[in-house]
């Protein structure tokens, strides 16, 4: 189920340098980097943005360079390159980092090079000067990546702020930043790793906490989404707080803590087909067809074709062995919602049990086009197929939802079954061998 | 017949729910089959064995039969679970095994009505929890060996508490524990020595089970044809066997590269009942097995050189999937020459009245009997025949034979709790039948093993004489064919198990058939 985005959190944060040393402006090699960095941070105070973001790209250009310059003294001839390389491609200014980079190249190896910048810098001075360009790379990029993520562009946002962490994983809110710029790009996936450090460095913060079991939730870790959301002082009141919990426990098969989560929301907020979905969600797998179905059939008449009403319906009916009655729920979901390969390869289930499997294969068919890494689809491609007695092509297909899901023992099960089908009776022996092991595995050890 | 079947009321223990086989055979060969109805104990009357009364009925060729038990001498066999028979010293009268927890029992027939316990003579005890058995001269020697299956291991004065743990919970109430979570045991095989002495040698030959699965109904049937019985274990919970006669005493299990193992989606089921049937006249012996409640009942097709589970293809799966599965037969109920299919069902759980089923019909649950309709598909037909297969029992045994030998297939059902039925075929438009008895030489007088084939215009059926079918329990070993119209088999052939043959012409229908072996 979708879920609304949250709003973006505030993202405008100050550079927080290191204190600059009041040294002689003539022989600090950061003079350059330094205006830069404060001349962009006043457009951004201004809310000049287009202006902030060209003098944060021409601080970037400053700061590659001298992290170059700082690689190549050390000796780190293939880093230092690197620096010159992305001062070429931040700022489009070319000149001076490619005579850098020819000035490298063409320097004796191992000798370190000489930076002429950094004649007036003693060796000691050196590891000072290098934090202080870490940590306008890392501002700038931070606040570029804020920039992007006012302007709602979230993916690129997200692409600047991994920069920042990238070159330094601590900075002040770099994490917080790009959580939630990968939570509003939606890629909840590699949200949840900064959202989850910054929440450790935040640990009060209930807005953070919110986000990351959303990103959780959205990553299929139930449990943890509902752990995070079991704890939030809000929910009682809020109802998709509240619906956000329930769902979790329902997807974690905790639906009989979820039961009395929907009961409550139904008491203070009144019938949803939403919520009758969900709540039928959860009695059908409490083993309680009957309240399910009741639920499921709530939430059509309240508001005919809502996602997943019949898809759970049909589940049911086909749990039930009644076939005909789980395919007409099924292809009630599928018209309303025809990219819904869950769906559609049970349906592809229920024909195939209806001994219909040219339906079947013709419906699977369209599933693996849509989405190929399908194992369940893949299998039951191959078990068709093994039926119909194209087994070579059978064994294609289980293979490849073998490789998809190498702990699924039925795969195994019934790859071993179009080995034997095709004479080649050890390579079946090792699959159900590996079935039994599974099976053993699951149980905790024998029988 | 006034027979009880004992059974604590809450079946707090697994073993107080599995018991209940049924025999037919005819004990005192006066041509009319007997009942013998096995009764178990419950935990509470563990220690005193006359708590339980087994029962035998001889039929009194007018609809009625007598309890002639404690004459017979067969009526405390103990903590009672299933039944099988054969001659098993050849001496033309029907021996009586009887599988229990705690120590089977071979009643030997004295030919006068009585039986005499020669168990201990015969090492037969087993020990242990023994559930399925079977008679089969599986080394061809002419004489008749014994499998019997084993179920869990249990320990009266220790055992699991009910509702008391992961595996004792149904949907969050608290039920009996097991099988799950509970250790397996062995099976066994007895060889006849010929000396009224029989020696186990399961390990020997393979079919012991040294993963200890949790064996229940059993079939010996030689699947491949060539001419050696082979065996089929339903174990619960677990994969089932399939033992390959290697016609060197000993055996190799095949279930799994052979299909017959596990549901066709991997899914290892509840295993209960096992009967084996030429259903779609193929010339070949497939397999349907019960189990338990939302997986389904298995119909494993013998395509030659494997088996191919085709539940849902032939339209018997679906309905099942509520029920828990326990008897089982295939019988041309309708004499229209095709092989119908029944089970008789019953939950485990008294409780199960107050769970939340999922897709699990209530502790007492009806009949499934299917009619088939010749084209590899069934339909399911128990609301045609009223209460007698729709009422909820909670059923286990099941055997099939022809009771007032009038052609129509009756059936007897062993309950758990309470009376038996004895449901008698009264279709008034079966076809014509013939049913065929067969009397070995040697030691095999029941022509265990034999299989009998039977053209009749269009129809060419094919019946195995078994000891040890359904769950439990002993089918009538008069093999019995619906020829539909047609008035008479063209031919009728038997292949005795020592390979030798007989063939008869131009046989009338409607008439029973004694074929002697020379």
């Amino acid at each position: 189920m979708p879920l609304a985005p949250l709003a973006i959190a505030a993202l405008l944060f100050g550079s927080a340098l290191e204190p600059r040393r009041a040294a002689d402006p003539a022989l600090d090699p950061a003079v350059a980097l330094d205006r830069a960095m404060s001349e962009a941070e006043g457009s951004l105070r201004d809310g000049e943005l287009e202006s902030a973001e060209s003098r944060y790209r021409a601080a970037l250009v400053e700061g590659w360079l001298l992290m170059g310059s700082l690689e190549a003294v050390d000796g780190r001839r293939a880093a230092a390159l690197q620096a010159f390389e992305r001062a070429s491609t931040v700022g489009g200014e070319t000149q001076r980092a490619q005579r850098s980079r020819a000035l490298v190249l063409a320097s004796s190896d191992p000798a370190p090079w000489t930076a002429p910048e950094l004649e007036g810098v003693p060796p000691a001075d050196r590891p000072a000067l290098r934090r202080r360009v870490v940590a306008a790379l890392a501002s700038a990029y931070l606040n570029l990546g804020v920039i992007q993520a006012q302007r709602q562009r979230f993916a690129r946002a997200a692409e600047l702020l991994e920069t920042a962490a990238e070159i330094d994983p601590a900075f002040p809110k770099v994490q917080y930043s790009l959580g939630v710029a990968l939570f509003n790009a939606q890629q909840f996936d590699k949200a949840t790793g900064p959202l989850t450090r910054a929440l450790a460095d935040q640990p009060r913060d209930v807005a953070l906490q919110r986000m990351l079991a959303i990103a959780w939730l959205n990553t299929e870790a139930f449990d943890k989404a509902a752990a995070l959301l079991r704890d939030d002082p809000g929910r009682e009141d809020d109802a998709s707080l509240q619906y956000a919990y329930g769902l979790a426990l329902v997807r974690g098969n905790r639906a009989s803590e979820a039961e009395p989560v929907f009961a409550r929301l139904l008491a203070r907020h009144g019938d949803s087909a939403e919520l009758n979905v969900l709540l039928g969600q959860a009695h059908a797998q409490r083993g309680d067809f009957d309240a399910a179905v009741q639920s499921l059939k709530r939430a059509l008449e309240l508001k005919p074709g809502v996602a997943e009403a019949s898809a759970a319906l049909g589940v049911i009916y086909l749990k039930q062995g009644r076939l005909p009655e789980a395919e007409a729920a099924l292809r009630a979901e599928l018209k309303g919602h025809p990219s819904d390969v869950k769906t559609a390869h049970n349906l592809a289930t229920v024909l195939d049990r209806q001994g219909r499997p040219q339906e079947a294969l013709a419906l699977l068919r369209e599933v693996l086009k849509a989405k190929p890494d399908f194992a369940d689809a893949r299998y039951l491609f191959g078990k068709v197929l093994l039926a119909q007695g194209a087994a070579e092509e059978a064994a294609q297909h289980l293979e490849a939802a073998a490789r998809l899901a190498p702990d699924d023992a039925n795969i195994r099960y019934q790859l071993g079954q179009a080995y034997q089908k095709l004479g080649r009776s050890d390579a079946a022996r090792e699959q159900f061998e590996v079935f039994q092991k599974l099976k053993d595995k699951r149980r905790g050890g024998g029988s | 017949m006034a027979f009880e079947h004992h059974s604590a009321p809450d079946k707090k223990y697994i073993v107080e729910s599995m018991s209940g086989g049924v025999a037919l055979f005819d004990y005192d060969n006066d041509g009319r089959i007997d009942i013998y109805l096995v009764d178990s104990l419950t935990v509470e009357t563990a220690k005193d064995p006359k708590a339980a009364r087994s029962a035998l009925y001889r039929n009194l060729g007018d609809g009625r039969f007598q309890d002639v038990t404690d004459k017979a001498g067969v009526a405390h066999p103990g903590w009672g679970m299933g039944a099988c028979t054969a001659d098993v010293d050849g001496d033309g009268w029907e021996d009586l095994y009887v599988t229990a927890l705690g120590g089977n029992h071979l009643y030997h027939n004295d030919h006068d009505g009585t039986f005499s316990d020669i168990t201990a003579r015969a090492g037969l005890a087993g020990g242990g929890w023994s559930t399925g058995c079977g008679f089969a001269d599986y080394d061809r020697d002419g004489r008749l060996d014994l499998f019997v299956s084993r179920y869990v291991k249990v320990d009266l004065e220790n055992l699991p508490e009910f509702g008391k743990g992961k595996t004792c919970e149904f949907r969050g109430i608290a039920v009996q524990c097991g099988p799950r979570g509970l250790p397996g045991t062995s099976d066994l095989l007895f060889h006849n020595d010929g000396n009224g002495h029989f020696t186990e040698v399961g390990e020997k030959a393979g079919v012991s089970d040294p993963r200890a699965y949790f064996g229940l109904g059993i079939a010996w049937f030689d699947y491949n044809q060539d001419g050696w019985p082979d065996l089929y274990v339903a174990n619960d919970s677990t994969p089932s066997f399939l033992y390959l006669n290697q016609k060197d005493g000993t055996f190799k299990e095949l279930a799994f590269p052979m299909g017959v193992a596990v549901s066709e989606d991997g899914g290892e089921q509840g295993g209960m009942g096992v009967a084996v049937g030429d259903y779609d006249n193929s010339g070949r012996l497939s397999v349907f097995k019960t189990n338990f409640a939302e997986e389904y009942n298995s119909l494993f097709h013998n395509d030659g050189d494997h088996f191919t589970d085709v539940s849902f293809r032939s339209k018997t799966a679906a309905s099942s999937i509520p029920f828990v599965g326990w008897g089982t037969a295939f019988l041309d109920y309708d004499n229209d020459g095709l092989l119908d299919l029944i089970a008789v069902n019953g939950h485990v759980y008294p409780q199960m009245d107050q769970a939340r089923r999922g897709a699990s019909a209530g502790y007492r649950q009806r009949k499934l009997l299917y009619h088939n309709r010749g084209d590899g598909t069934f339909d399911e037909v128990a609301a045609q025949f009223g209460s007698a297969l729709t009422e909820g029992r909670i059923s286990r045994g099941l055997a099939v034979g022809d009771l007032d030998n009038d052609g129509r297939l009756d059936l007897v059902v062993d309950d758990l709790d309470g009376s038996p039925q004895l449901l008698h075929n009264e279709l008034a438009d079966a076809g014509h039948w013939l049913l065929v008895k067969l009397v070995g030489k040697g030691g095999n007088t029941d022509a265990i093993g034999a299989v009998v084939r039977v053209k009749a215009g269009k129809l060419s059926l094919m019946r195995l004489v078994q000891s040890g079918t359904s769950y439990l329990s002993q089918d009538d070993m008069r093999r019995h064919f619906g020829l539909g119209r047609e008035t008479q088999a063209d031919s009728l052939e038997v292949l005795w198990p020592d390979g030798t043959t007989t063939k008869l012409e131009n046989v009338k229908a409607n008439q029973l058939v004694e074929i002697k072996q020379k």
